[in-house]
């Protein structure tokens, strides 16, 4: 970074054993074009404020750590260039988590759903000695673009019902759920519906459709979320027939 | 770890109703709101009134008719149930009071078929 | 040992569409929905009476209301069709091409309404 120029980041700090609320802090942090946004927060906490707090780990958009908002939209700060905010933009942490301490937040909730909502495959009797459990190319791409998902969060803060309803299981756990629902090797559909087919499983989703315009993978939760809608209205329908029928037959037996 | 295998909701079918509703607004709303409310006044009431507005007179565009109020209801009256949630507006009662004003308008529209 | 943490939580508030052109579009397609229930009540009143139904959309005021409902059906059409591929899991080509299908049938429909309600 011997490049002369700079540019100013307002970052929000909070250390909670000091402060009652967050607040902005300017920041001055030298740039060039190659700089991302984690570079400028290592930059601040090798030279400015070591006691800068973010997560970070693999700084090529794979690991899902860093995500932060930028100018009040979520994003990765491994993925997002400085080059792209001549003016200085605010950074904070990720909206509707709780903060633990700067850029720092509590992702509990979202870790909880996402095991919630068993994002394995279910009901394989299948043993080592069978061989492998082959997919055609066509079975792969159901669910292909679901299993993207690096559980960064940014669809938890994209998604306004979650910031409303912190019970909601949210965007990216129901897209891993649904991602298992689709796979021809998985039994675990009918389980995973009973979790989705709640008031805070997919119902809570009003198609805002942030989720998917904000996803560093272009997983696209919001489709996923609509497709399990269907699938929890085809099950609702199912089951509201079986009544009938488990209905007529008792009745039968009784008669 | 919190308990999400909750009891399951009735949602699906005002779910349903709304996609119904939804579809058949998107494809027919358009067109009938042009002719039925701002061309009306100029091509439906006079004497030689479009085949489009006598449409109106028989059963089978009645029903129509009826089936697009009560559908739209449903579709629009679930969309201000979820957007007063997400304005924070009218906690309680708020689904309850919008489904049945929707089942409302369905019961007046079935009766507004045989009413003329 | 007592843990020092303190998680500071942000409330949400009823303004949190304000701040994001996102958010604002996605309350206004929901907002057509008002104009939805307008024009089936508008239209359950011609169901029961028509000339007090055209005595009433030749007032200026509901005449304004609904120029509005006819634009928030064609926001409401645009959006519908934008959404609908979402909730299908097909491949893509077949996706664009019912959408394709859905404005054709909407169109059709649409110059179907105006030619008969011309002549």
């Amino acid at each position: 970074m011997a490049d002369e120029k700079k540019l100013l980041l307002k970052i929000q700090r909070y250390n909670p054993e000091r402060d009652s609320a967050p607040y902005l802090a300017p920041y001055e942090i030298p740039w060039d074009d190659q700089t991302s946004f984690l570079d400028a927060l290592q930059y601040l906490k090798d030279n400015v404020c070591p006691d800068l707090s973010f997560r970070s780990s693999c700084r090529m958009a794979i690991c899902g750590s860093c995500g932060v908002m930028i100018d009040g939209a979520p994003k990765l700060a491994c993925k997002t260039f400085v080059r792209n905010y001549p003016d200085g933009a605010t950074v904070e942490p990720l909206v509707n988590f709780p903060v633990e301490r700067d850029l720092v937040v509590d992702l509990t909730h979202f870790l909880e759903y996402i095991e919630a909502l068993k994002p394995y495959v279910i009901g394989n009797a299948r043993k080592p000695a069978d061989g492998p459990n082959t997919q055609t190319p066509a079975q792969l791409a159901r669910y292909h673009k679901f299993s993207m998902c690096i559980n960064c969060g940014l669809c938890y803060a994209a998604c306004p019902q979650f910031g409303l309803n912190p019970a909601f299981l949210g965007p990216a756990a129901i897209t891993l759920g649904h991602r298992y629902n689709l796979d021809s090797r998985d039994h675990g559909k009918n389980e995973r519906l009973q979790t989705m087919n709640t008031e805070n499983g997919v119902w809570s989703c009003t198609f805002v459709g942030y989720c998917s315009e904000v996803c560093p993978k272009h997983a696209d939760p919001a489709a996923a979320l609509q497709q399990c809608k269907a699938d929890s209205a085809l099950s609702f329908a199912a089951s509201v027939l079986n009544c009938k029928k488990n209905k007529e037959v008792s009745h039968g037996n009784k008669t | 770890m919190s308990n999400h295998t909750g009891k399951q909701t009735k949602e699906p079918v005002f779910w349903g109703l709304f996609g119904a509703g939804g579809m058949f607004g998107a494809v027919c709303a358009p067109a009938l709101i042009l002719s039925l409310l701002l061309l009306y006044p100029y091509f439906g009431e006079c004497e030689e009134a479009g085949l489009f507005y006598q449409f109106f007179k028989t059963g089978v565009g009645r029903l129509f008719l009826a089936l697009f109020i009560s559908l739209t209801a449903w579709c629009g009256l679930h969309r201000i149930a979820h957007c007063l949630h997400d304005l924070k507006m009218w906690t309680a009662g708020r689904a309850r009071l919008c489904y049945a004003s929707a089942a409302l308008i369905t019961l007046f529209s079935i009766i507004g078929i045989f009413r003329y | 040992m007592a843990t020092k943490r303190k998680p500071y939580v942000r409330e949400v508030d009823c303004c949190w569409w304000k701040g994001n052109p996102y958010y604002r579009f996605y309350m206004l397609r929901e907002g057509c929905s008002v104009f939805m229930v307008w024009v089936s009540l508008l239209f359950l009143l011609f169901l029961f009476s028509p000339s007090s139904f055209a005595t009433l959309i030749k007032n200026p005021i509901i005449c304004l209301l609904n120029f509005a409902a006819f634009l928030a059906s064609l926001l409401h059409t645009k959006t519908w069709y934008d959404l609908t591929p979402k909730a299908l899991n097909l491949p893509e080509a077949k996706l664009a091409a019912i959408v394709k299908w859905l404005w054709a049938v909407t169109i059709v429909f649409g110059a179907l309404v105006l030619l008969l309600s011309l002549f």
